[in-house]
């Protein structure tokens, strides 16, 4: 029987490459804009820990988070971000109260804080979509 | 102009399992066509809905906040649906090479 791998080779390898798809969508389009949206995240939740009047440990543990998240985009690690999502809670707990916080001081209007909010549930999403392998 | 089409010889293992290959690339290919449009529809159906949104706040205090807030907001939720197609692409693609190996292998084992 003629196997002829010469003929089937190529359509395999032109399968095998397309099936990097994944990985060049997660290195070059998901990672780059967490990396991009982070900073802005970032500043609405260290403004809820400035908002919450948190002090001490806990104060410590919140910028724990932060650091935690902010590790988790810059490295890209699936495992980094899952613990960073697991901690997701405290950060938006803290974005949120920032919200409030500048929504009352009238900052901003409450349609505004809609849209921060908008910010950090697609923030999430990207979080979560780094988070799974 | 008639297209001519090849019926692969039965008596062809390899020319079957290329044909097999071919069919099962163009339905993939076929698949993930229909998909990125349709995510291309739903981004710019996403993008229009926080454009309303901009409109309707306006003239709000920090409006300035909500323009880069939903800037980001698109380009997250872009970059998401691209995470996933790209996923559904990768699963399609290693379901081919996981029937082409099946086959493959079968004709390895018959041709022992």
């Amino acid at each position: 029987m003629n196997l002829a791998p010469r003929r089937t080779a190529p359509f395999l390898a032109i399968l095998v490459l397309a099936a990097c798809a994944s990985g060049r969508a997660r290195q070059d389009v998901v990672l780059p804009a967490a990396r991009v949206i982070w900073p802005e995240v970032r500043a609405d939740v260290l403004r809820g820990i400035d908002a919450s009047g948190v002090a001490g440990s806990d104060r410590h543990d919140a910028h724990q988070v932060v650091i935690l998240i902010g590790t988790a985009v810059a490295s890209g690690n699936a495992g980094i971000a899952t613990s960073a999502l697991r901690e997701w809670p405290v950060a938006k707990g803290y974005a949120e109260l920032g919200f409030t916080h500048r929504v009352s001081a009238g900052e901003i209007g409450e349609g505004v804080a809609q849209s921060l909010r908008e910010r950090l549930s697609n923030f999430h999403d990207l979080l979560q979509f780094l988070a799974s392998p | 102009m008639t297209e001519t089409t090849t019926t692969p010889d039965s008596n062809d293992p390899v020319g079957v399992l290329e044909s097999d290959l071919r069919r099962l690339l163009e339905t993939a290919i076929g698949e993930t066509g229909e998909s990125l449009a349709k995510d291309a529809a739903v981004v710019a159906s996403y993008t229009a809905q926080r454009a309303a949104h901009l409109a309707a706040i306006a003239g709000q205090p920090g409006f300035e906040f909500a323009v880069a807030a939903e800037r980001s907001a698109v380009l997250a939720f872009a970059a998401v649906r691209v995470g996933h197609e790209a996923r559904a692409i990768d699963a399609r693609v290693w379901s081919i090479v996981d029937v082409a190996l099946t086959v493959g292998a079968r004709f390895l084992l018959a041709a022992v």
